[in-house]
């Protein structure tokens, strides 16, 4: 396989190239997808643009909000001052994520437009009701991640659009539980984060809860129905019942080597009951 | 005559044996330094690369590669018939060649090899190869195989069925002991396919040079088999080639083998007269496998109301793959390895070897003794619930004395399973936690032994030394091992230097060990059956014994001392009973050499006779046998199925430890992979297409996942073992599978059969009892104790 490998430095640079020929054309951030991706012949680019002189690598707090930079490493994001406090669900995402190796590679930026439908990282990003904002030769454009989601490789990134940032509201109490066959370097089987805010339930972003799971298909999403059965933050045994029932009964599945679709049913409903009830733990706990 | 200075504090003699002593060359490891086959450079070194079969059953009509031979950069393009001939690991069961001769067997098999300027081009020339392939009938399956089939993978498989080989052995009278049992138990478990993920994957590199001969380097566990079957298939005197072992990174069995690869390598070295290196990918490794075998497998034990053992029933059903490898003695230990640390008068054992269209299963660490031993000791586990006896009891009563004979004539010498399963016992606070702890929650134990060393060496013709040790003395007072032991991250070289050190009363520092190099090196059959620390070991000492005496000798001159009362220690050799009276190692050296010039010395070992007169009496003997008893204890989560082992107290019998340090990293390891293969390992074949031939989806554990692990070394001296040393590469992974099983019954009242036990089975076997029972409950303690806490000793018979 031959390829062009292009490092811009600049943006104009980059949506350049990226522009120049878009169907031949691929974005790379820290390829650990990609790279794959393309060793296994699924992608066959003539053209490869490295991201990795853009200056997007930042992590920081912004008056309530988690800012990054869409090219920063995940254990840049992992050791963000206050995360496990703040945002616990994609904390414990994020520190399960591959090895300590992969996450010094591996970018946020990345992770969200590989859009794996095992992807640990984007259940806790739409929990958390996380935005993006994104940047083309047309300009910029901010979008909530959920429903940016489309399927595996595929979303709504327009050809030759970046992500530039990934905004996360904050605090939340929140979890995060994946089943593995094993726990260390392993891609989850299916995985359930939850996130809750207090505040007017009535609000603009619905209700009190946010759920997500991941491990289902075709790519990790809300439980919208699920998180209606929850009508407080600190929900009743039957309440949280009801949700991970309905959890499991609100997406599809697919069997596959790694888990069949009764058995990641099956999962999903206990793991959606135990992030609630850890969620709700942490509510209770907070300061 | 050169005493020490007067005052000075006698020399306190170097006590190496029983130290921890870290492996010689860690510091080069752990800096990158070592050199691996990968590392090494050759000028106009061209890369190999092997075209594997797409199909796993197909007789090869036609192979073209004119086209393939045409693109620029292309050195050599080599097809099966250059080089038919067979070969393989046991002399009796040749059939393997370099390459695909007239047909492929598994997905995977190699057919064409292209050396060329580099990778891409290698791969350009397979692209311009055309193969045409008539599918044959798959077999993917060891009970199809068994049975008369249509056609044969191998035309010597036996009678018209697709066996490699098939084992009847009976001791006594099975059927009668059987009839006459007080209690009975037979359990039937299946276990995946595993392989060895080491982490080097295989690589060689072959040069030819224009005085004919031939270099190989190769990463192998068995540089002297490769030697020969270069030797055979490439029809080149041995005296022609050399072989040299550079370190190898990991090999558990998957490199005792010699392989085609290898001899393919060679002869595009050959064809080429260019240096050629072949380095596998991960998927290569994967497929080239030999691995443990699939396994199927029934136990009955029976015993007597006293709970004596009194009957062992044996079946097992093994999926060879597509060739032999080691399989004949794979059938084999799968029956004479279930005997072991207990005493069974009567034995009975049906074992088959199936080739199927799977690649090739082999030898992997604990060979032929993991599978069976787990089907035993749960075996063991019921008999003493169904009797009411705690299961340690019951293992008190039935262990083998040390110095003793099994029924089928194994020769055991030292042997400390009691001492093992008592440590455990204690340590793990088992009388407290059997069947006490909560639901999810519980403690296992299980016992094991192994072979220190296959008492048979593959080949015995002609006849000599399973170990020969060399030493060489310089000037300088370094003392330079010659051995062909090889070192494949076992600490072999450690060994060696602490044997020899010891002897001589030398520091390390003093010790160089020559790489294994056949042109230096004298004869080492390899690394493989845990034989390297007690043969090289005896073989070293007594070449090192040899040596002292010509120093002790040269001492004696120096210091007018007889020999009798000198003593080597501290790099000196002095009076023992005057220690400040004597010389340094380095004048003993030089006066040695006085009329020499040199200084040199040699040891060997050989084995002594044993075992019976029948039909595969030596199968599974050895001078001496590892013993062990782990309990391990267990929580499961059971609304995930998820088993997490907490904690693994491993009783272990090596006889004396050489290097605690290294015998505990043993144990830890061995650990390690046996958990993989319960938990998680698992080769998937959907029919003869292997699934996960990665590192991504073949689950090896991780060492964040490893519990702790408390190591009781409690064995005595073996009477023939090198400072009284016995093995410990291998024996330490067999008990801790049975260990977790049986715990994950008294966890959870489930019996697990069929390895792996993945999240996803535990899920299935709770909601089964659960369906079947009304209720998830652990099982009942046992009703009697019969014998007082501590054991009583072996029941008399």
């Amino acid at each position: 396989m031959s390829f062009q490998f292009l490092t811009p430095s600049t943006l104009p640079e980059v949506l350049s190239f990226l522009g120049e020929s878009p169907e031949e054309t691929l974005a790379m951030a820290g390829g650990t997808d990609l790279l794959l991706a393309m060793d296994f012949g699924r992608f066959r680019p003539r053209r490869v643009v490295s991201l990795a002189r853009l200056p997007w690598r930042w992590v920081r707090w912004e008056e309530g909000v988690l800012s990054v930079g869409s090219l920063a490493p995940l254990r840049d994001v992992e050791r963000a001052p206050g995360l496990s406090a703040r945002l616990p669900a994609l904390w414990e995402a994020l520190r399960d994520v591959g090895s300590v190796q992969l996450r010094h590679r591996a970018t946020l930026g990345g992770n969200i437009v590989r859009s794996s439908p095992v992807s640990d990282l984007l259940p806790p990003l739409l929990a958390s009701g996380a935005t993006l904002r994104l940047v083309s030769q047309g300009g910029v454009r901010e979008v909530p991640l959920d429903g940016f989601l489309r399927g595996s490789w595929r979303t709504g990134l327009e050809p030759g659009e970046l992500i530039q940032e990934i905004r996360v509201p904050a605090p939340q109490a929140g979890a995060y539980l994946w089943q593995r066959v094993r726990p260390v370097n392993d891609i989850s089987q299916v995985s359930a984060a939850a996130s809750v805010r207090g505040g007017d339930p009535t609000g603009s972003r619905g209700g009190l809860w946010h759920l997500a799971a991941g491990g289902v298909d075709p790519v990790p999403q809300r439980l919208p129905r699920a998180e209606r059965a929850l009508t407080s933050v600190t929900p009743g045994a039957e309440e949280v019942r009801e949700a991970a029932e309905t959890a499991a009964e609100e997406v599809r599945f697919r069997t596959d080597q790694r888990a069949t679709e009764g058995y990641r049913r099956h999962l999903l409903s206990i793991l959606v009951r135990r992030a609630v009830e850890r969620a709700r733990t942490r509510w209770e706990a907070r300061g | 005559m050169t005493p020490a200075a007067s005052g000075e504090a006698p020399a306190v003699p170097h006590r190496l044996i029983g130290a921890r002593v870290p492996l010689v060359d860690a510091s080069l490891k752990v800096t990158g330094r070592a050199e691996y086959t990968d590392d090494l450079r050759r000028p106009n070194l061209l890369v190999g690369r092997i075209l594997k079969s797409v199909h796993p059953h197909a007789r090869i009509r036609k192979i073209d590669v004119t086209e393939a031979r045409k693109v620029p950069g292309v050195a050599a393009v080599l097809t099966g018939d250059r080089y038919p001939r067979t070969f393989g690991v046991l002399p009796m069961t040749h059939d393997e060649t370099a390459l695909a001769v007239d047909r492929v067997r598994y997905i995977g098999e190699g057919v064409v090899a292209v050396a060329a300027v580099d990778e891409e081009t290698c791969e350009r020339a397979f692209a311009r190869i055309r193969v045409e392939y008539e599918p044959l009938p798959v077999y993917d399956d060891p009970k199809v195989s068994r049975n008369p089939v249509a056609v044969k993978i191998h035309e010597r498989a036996l009678r018209d069925t697709n066996l490699q080989k098939e084992v009847f052995q009976h001791f006594g009278d099975l059927p009668g002991a059987w009839r006459a049992a007080a209690h009975s138990v037979r359990v039937s478990a299946r276990y995946a396919g595993v392989t060895h993920a080491f982490t080097e994957p295989h690589a060689v590199l072959a040069e030819y040079s224009p005085d004919g001969r031939l270099t190989v380097w190769s990463a192998t566990q068995v540089p002297h088999y490769l030697h020969r079957a270069l030797s055979e298939v490439l029809d080149l005197p041995m005296h022609r080639i050399r072989v040299i072992k550079p370190e190898v990174g990991g090999g558990f069995g998957g490199k005792s083998d010699p392989f085609p690869h290898e001899i393919a390598c060679a002869a595009l070295a050959m064809e080429t007269g260019r240096p050629v290196k072949i380095v596998f990918d991960r998927d290569d490794v994967f497929y080239t496998n030999h691995g443990r075998h699939p396994t199927w497998n029934t136990v009955g034990i029976a015993a007597d109301a006293l709970g004596r053992f009194t009957a062992l029933d044996v079946e097992a059903l093994l999926d060879g793959g597509a060739w032999s490898s080691f399989g004949t003695v794979t059938t084999y230990y799968n029956g004479v390895l279930a005997m072991g640390p207990y005493q069974f008068p009567n034995f009975r054992y049906h074992g088959a070897r199936a080739y199927t269209n799977h690649p090739p299963s082999g030898a992997m660490r604990a060979h032929g003794g993991t599978n069976i031993r787990y089907s035993v000791e749960v075996a063991v586990d019921m008999l003493a619930e169904e009797m009411g006896w705690d299961p340690t009891e019951l293992r008190l009563r039935n262990f083998l004395p040390p110095h003793s004979t099994t029924v089928n004539e194994f020769r055991i010498t030292s042997n400390s399973v009691r001492q093992c399963l008592l440590a455990a016992r204690e340590r793990s606070g088992w009388r407290e936690k059997f069947r006490a702890l909560p639901y999810g929650q519980g403690i296992g134990i299980a016992c094991g032994f192994y072979i220190s060393g296959s008492n048979s060496p593959i080949h015995f013709t002609p006849k000599f030394p399973q170990c020969t040790v060399h030493l060489k003395v310089d000037m300088d007072g370094g003392v330079t091992v010659h051995c062909g032991a090889a070192d494949i991250g076992q600490g072999s070289k450690t060994i060696l230097a602490q044997v020899v050190g010891e002897v001589l009363g030398i520091p390390l520092d003093r010790i160089r060990i020559a790489a294994v190099d056949s042109d230096t090196a004298p004869i080492d059959i390899g690394s493989y059956s845990s034989r390297v620390t007690f043969m090289m070991g005896n073989a070293a000492k007594r070449a090192a014994e040899d040596l002292r005496r010509q120093l002790v000798q040269a001492a004696s001159d120096l210091t007018g001392y007889a020999r009798e009362s000198l003593e080597c220690g501290g790099d000196r050799i002095y009076v023992r009973h005057r220690p400040q009276v004597g010389v340094s190692f380095l004048e003993a050296v030089h006066r040695a050499m006085e009329h020499t010039g040199a200084l040199h010395a040699s040891g060997s070992y050989e084995s002594a006779p044993m075992g019976g007169t029948f039909k595969g009496a030596r199968a599974g003997t050895a001078p001496a046998y590892s013993f062990s008893a782990y309990a391990a204890e267990v929580e499961v989560d059971v609304e995930t199925g998820f088993v997490r082992v907490r904690k693994v107290w491993a009783g272990f019998d090596c006889g004396r430890p050489l290097n605690p340090q290294s015998v505990e990293g043993q144990i830890e390891g061995s650990i390690h992979m046996g958990l993989g293969q319960l938990l998680s390992e698992s080769l998937n074949y959907r029919g003869p297409r292997l699934m996960n031939p990665s590192l991504l989806d073949y689950k090896i554990v991780m060492p964040q996942d490893m519990p702790e692990v408390e190591c009781l070394l409690v064995g005595e001296d073996d009477p023939e073992g090198p400072f009284g040393a016995k093995e410990a590469g291998e024996g330490p992974l067999i008990p801790v599978l049975p260990a977790v099983g049986n715990a994950l019954y008294d966890a959870l009242g489930v019996r697990f059969l069929d390895l792996p036990i993945t999240p996803d089975k535990v899920l299935r076997a709770l909601e089964e009892k659960e369906r079947r029972e009304g209720r998830l409950s652990k099982p009942a303690p046992p009703a009697v104790m019969p014998v007082p806490a501590g054991g009583t000793d072996h029941a008399p018979r």
